[in-house]
């Protein structure tokens, strides 16, 4: 199965519940007359300071579906359906005075998707904010974007909002990758907290990539590995005690 | 490092609010024309909306922070209307639950093309305006020293409180500087208690100056004791006011503002109350 390529965890900050986690992923597999063979997978990272971010996120990677356009077409398109049903779930929930006011700001999320065709050995990736791409071959990370570098990170990032009119500028800040990929390659998708400590190690050439490799896994007990790593790096402040997802896809 | 603490529900910050609510403040600010102890609890009153918006999530308002007024004139007191009358530091989802009342003000907004219309929103009042009595600064100090000390006895590693003072005069009941001092020498293991000093003067030779590092530009005696007391600027503080308000300030710049208008007095109260850390 194509999707067993792609480990994926999805880890709360510390003190938050697992529903109150803002963070979101979403991998669809698709097959085409037998032959092409697609990945799409897209994470997605709401901002803590707006409401309603947890919807808007999950609604980013969700519907990063089966698409032929252009990346950056393909995503400014679909927001234009996306706003309406983020629109449409606030407005059938009863919301105090507060609730509506920071309604009425939107929700804000970071954002990363990426195509990968498993037949012409290549990917696009599209991204927004601090959600971080990395293509590590032959222990080196010969690409990442958006951020360049871990000194960049905290620098209040232009992100994907739910209401258009906080949005002007969007397309200038999407940010557009492609590349061919071969055996061996991986491809690693986190969202910031977990991609500032990534790049971190790597600009002091410490590899990232073998300890998170170490640490995947689909069992429970594997699962509570990840997690008891991320909660003693979170202690040791390693890593930002922030919401945590993380895609590696092997190839 | 300093003032880098987690602010989070499990170990929220607080804001303190001491306010001079002496005779004087009756009088009125340059610009716009309206009592001083209006525009101040208008300012203050929008803050605590925007701190209650800005902790609003799906589910509620999260406890990321508790706030307390500390009005001093006639009297010495927590100065909150309604529900939370006589509370001293009150969770912000308390505080979003409890206004004394909402009205509805008018604000111009831009009609799309070119011209303004009036839109008609929702104003909570949490706190009301007074102008009465002497200027018991002193004192108001001593109480504001018991309010934080307790905090942080109870949250020994949150995000320093923070102090804002707003006054429009001389203290009647001796010089605060000592009382000031100790309450900004109280520290969380995250750092000291953050004091900012705003001051409405009435001396005609006070012009505006804000977030100075020295006291070149101050007029007299009062401005210069105000602004020796008040924190300096913490480096996210610097960075928002530089950013997101143009102004030109220094990592020696302290929170201290001489005769600003609403809109920089709001200002004010904006930088002060944006720690960076909300989780």
């Amino acid at each position: 199965m194509l999707k067993d390529k792609v480990f994926h965890i999805v880890i709360p900050k510390q003190g938050n519940s697992e529903q109150e986690c803002e963070d979101s992923i979403s991998i669809q597999a698709t097959k085409k007359q037998n032959k092409r063979i697609r990945l799409r997978v897209a994470i997605a990272d709401g901002a803590t300071e707006s409401s309603f971010a947890k919807e808007w996120s999950d609604l980013l990677t969700k519907s990063f579906n089966k698409s032929k356009l252009p990346l950056k077409e393909y995503l400014l398109t679909s927001l234009l359906e996306l706003r309406k049903k983020w629109t449409t779930l606030i407005q059938d929930k009863p919301l105090p005075w507060y609730a509506q006011e920071k309604a009425e700001n939107g929700a804000f999320s970071a954002f990363l998707g990426v195509r990968l065709d498993f037949e012409k050995h290549s990917y696009e990736a599209i991204a927004i904010g601090d959600c971080c791409f990395f293509h590590v071959r032959k222990e080196t990370v010969i690409k990442q974007f958006p951020v360049k570098n871990a000194l960049d990170f905290g620098n209040n990032p232009y992100l994907i909002s739910s209401k258009q009119s906080k949005n002007i500028e969007l397309e200038n800040y999407l940010i557009e990758v492609s590349d061919t990929l071969i055996k061996g390659d991986i491809i690693f998708m986190m969202s910031d907290a977990l991609a500032h400590w990534f790049m971190k190690n790597n600009e002091l050439n410490e590899h990232p990539w073998n300890i998170l490799l170490g640490l995947k896994g689909k069992t429970k007990e594997e699962r509570q590995r990840f997690i008891s790593w991320l909660t003693e790096q979170r202690a040791l402040k390693e890593i930002k005690n922030d919401d945590v997802v993380l895609a590696i896809i092997e190839l | 490092m300093a003032y880098s603490a987690e602010i989070s529900r499990q170990n929220p910050s607080c804001f303190l609010f001491v306010i001079d609510q002496s005779g004087s403040m009756g009088d009125n600010f340059s610009n716009p024309p309206k009592p001083k102890a209006q525009g101040v609890s208008d300012a203050i009153n929008k803050l605590l909306s925007n701190l209650v918006i800005k902790c609003a999530k799906s589910e509620g308002v999260r406890d990321y922070y508790y706030v307390g007024v500390l009005g001093y004139g006639k009297d010495i007191a927590p100065a909150f209307s309604g529900a939370i009358a006589g509370k001293d530091l009150v969770s912000i989802s308390e505080i979003a639950n409890n206004p004394a009342r909402i009205e509805e003000r008018v604000k111009k907004v831009d009609d799309g093309a070119g011209g303004l219309v009036d839109q008609t929103i929702k104003f909570p009042i949490w706190f009301d305006p007074t102008a009465n009595g002497g200027t018991p600064m002193t004192q108001a100090f001593q109480q504001a020293y018991q309010i934080i000390d307790n905090w942080i006895k109870q949250h020994p590693d949150c995000f320093p409180p923070t102090v804002i003072h707003i006054t429009d005069g001389e203290s009647t009941d001796g010089n605060p500087s000592n009382e000031m001092q100790n309450l900004t020498n109280l520290a969380s293991s995250d750092g000291n208690v953050l004091l900012f000093n705003l001051h409405l003067s009435d001396n005609p030779n006070a012009r505006t100056v804000e977030f100075p590092s020295n006291t070149e530009v101050l007029p007299d005696q009062y401005s210069e004791m105000l602004f020796k007391a008040a924190s300096k600027l913490t480096p996210f503080m610097v960075d928002i006011a530089k950013k997101e308000y143009n102004l030109n300030v220094s990592e020696n710049s302290k929170g201290f503002v001489l005769n600003g208008d609403l809109a920089l007095i709001i200002t004010a109260l904006e930088i002060g109350t944006r720690p960076s850390n909300l989780r």
